[in-house]
């Protein structure tokens, strides 16, 4: 066994990745070898020091946020799949006429047979099963005929049972009345925020949102607002939630967000929104803010707009003094 | 069939809810989602310094799950899938839009009051007593130190150090040798402690 081969175990034994057999012929090694020694000396101090320096944990905070910005960018990567789906569909048409009308036609047969199935046929106790993740609420939606059947999907198929496995999306009308400042409803606003595709149920959400006195508790439609600020494809939708956001200030994430708009925002009147909403005057040791301060500079520099630039200057000569 | 505390849909395996993700169910995904994502971000989180960083590698992370689901082979495991392209976006991953300023040791500070001094001396000096200080700057230090390694040197370090995975595992993430592995740990490490040279003494 050579000398560097000591050293290396010397370092994986830092990262308990040494076999016993090895960690004893370690041992015998560094009894005998002073360089070892010095080097085992030396790793112990680098290992304390990173391991008492370690990173800060993960917020569930940021967790949170993430996954509300996660569903924002799954939605709109579903509209586009949809919308090349779309397009595809007009292409096999085109090219393939002769098959359309069968398809349709089997098609239609298995939908026919799956809603029948569904619709018509009385729930028994002898099948658990059946009726997996639905609520009570939607099984007699289902039964009365109220949800609206889509994306029917058949898992399994068993002739000699007659037993049959499949899954479908079943939109069922549900009405809520009550205080638009109730935290459910807030919650349930913020998640159509979040996943709604039509941008106009989206802009009516946000205002319905805006229109209650916002708890600083209200961590979930924060986020949802703050995800829709920086990610939702739709301007006016964006506005809107700029102005709702303006009611949490002063609040770190929300200054985070009007930073990321001024940095990122191509229109030109979002980012005059985001420097104004900022409110700098109010907002107290802002110089202290380096990614705030690092935007500010670049907005001085680069930024098209004059206002912009000149608003950016102001700040800076102000944080200066 | 038991079910999950929070959305009261049934406890699946992972192969389960791949297939009903497959067929466009989003309770599935999500659920597979959240069976993974608090360690995809905190393994983003660890290699990135900002937590906006982190949140950008999270999300591109899973648009690529999301894309590649409907190909992903259901032979092998959906976690090593996973990690695989985490490790992949990690590596590839610009940060948004921040300045390296590297400062070293002798780095001039002082600039904005015009006092200029040396940051080793202010260390020494009577800010020492003020140990959150101290340690603050100290973390300021170990993360431009990890800022100058390549970004596997970085990957595995962080894997390794920080993570606690085992080499044999980061091997198969990042789809190389165990070797490889051990030698970007060893240069990570050499580069790592000749760079906090001055605390380390």
């Amino acid at each position: 066994m050579n000398h560097e081969q000591f050293r290396e175990w010397l370092h994986l034994a830092f990262y308990n990745e040494l076999g016993e057999e090895e960690q004893s012929l370690l041992g015998k090694h560094l009894s005998t070898c002073a360089e070892c020694r010095s080097e085992q000396a030396e790793l112990t101090k680098f290992h304390k020091v990173l391991a008492t320096h370690a990173p800060a944990p993960i917020t569930e905070e940021d967790l949170r946020e993430a996954r509300t910005e996660l569903r924002v960018a799954i939605r709109l990567q579903a509209s586009k799949q949809s919308w090349l789906q779309g397009a595809s569909d007009v292409v096999s048409e085109f090219f393939a006429p002769k098959y359309k009308l069968a398809f349709a036609g089997a098609a239609l047969v298995l939908v026919g047979i799956a809603v029948g199935y569904v619709a018509f046929r009385s729930p028994t106790t002898d099948e658990p099963g059946i009726f997996q993740q639905s609520s009570p609420l939607m099984q007699t939606s289902l039964n009365h005929g109220d949800a609206q059947i889509a994306n029917l999907r058949f898992a399994s198929q068993n002739e000699a049972t007659d037993q049959i496995e499949f899954t479908f999306d079943a939109i069922t009308p549900v009405r809520v009345k009550g205080n638009v400042g109730d935290d459910r409803v807030q919650k349930i606003l913020a998640r159509a925020l979040v996943n709604e595709q039509n941008p106009g149920v989206r802009l009516k959400a946000v205002s319905t949102i805006g229109d209650q006195q916002l708890q600083p508790a209200d961590k979930e439609v924060k986020a949802a607002l703050i995800a829709t600020l920086k990610y939702d494809e739709n301007r006016g939708v964006r506005k809107e939630a700029m102005k709702v956001l303006e009611k949490f200030m002063p609040d770190t994430e929300v200054t985070a967000a009007f930073v990321y708009v001024l940095q990122h925002e191509k229109n030109t009147g979002m980012k005059i929104a985001a420097i104004n909403s900022l409110n700098l005057s109010k907002y107290h040791e802002y110089e202290k803010d380096e990614k705030l301060m690092d935007v500010l500079r670049e907005k001085v520099r680069s930024d098209e707009n004059n206002y912009i630039r000149l608003r950016a200057k102001a700040a800076l000569q102000e944080a200066r003094q | 069939m038991s079910e999950d505390k929070y959305s009261g849909y049934p406890k699946l395996n992972d192969t389960d809810l791949i297939l009903r993700a497959r067929g466009g169910d989003s309770v599935a995904f999500e659920q597979l989602i959240q069976r993974y994502d608090k360690r995809v971000f905190t393994i983003a989180a660890s290699y990135v310094e900002s937590s906006d960083d982190a949140k950008d590698i999270y999300q591109e992370v899973f648009l690529r799950v999301y894309k590649g689901l409907s190909k992903f082979e259901l032979r092998s495991e959906f976690s090593t899938w996973l990690y695989r392209i985490t490790t992949n976006v990690c590596l590839t991953h610009r940060a948004r839009g921040r300045k390296h300023t590297h400062s070293s040791l002798d780095r001039e500070m002082g600039e904005e009051d015009g006092q200029s001094h040396l940051l080793k001396d202010t260390l020494r000096g009577d800010s020492q007593t003020d140990e959150h200080a101290m340690s603050r700057e100290i973390s300021r230090h170990i993360q431009e130190a990890m800022e100058i390694l390549s970004p596997r040197q970085r990957l595995v370090f962080t894997l390794r150090h920080y993570e606690g995975y085992k080499l044999r595992e980061i091997a198969t993430m990042l789809d190389c040798s165990e070797g490889a592995v051990k030698k970007y740990l060893f240069d990570a490490t050499a580069r790592m402690r000749k760079q906090l040279k001055g605390f380390l003494n």
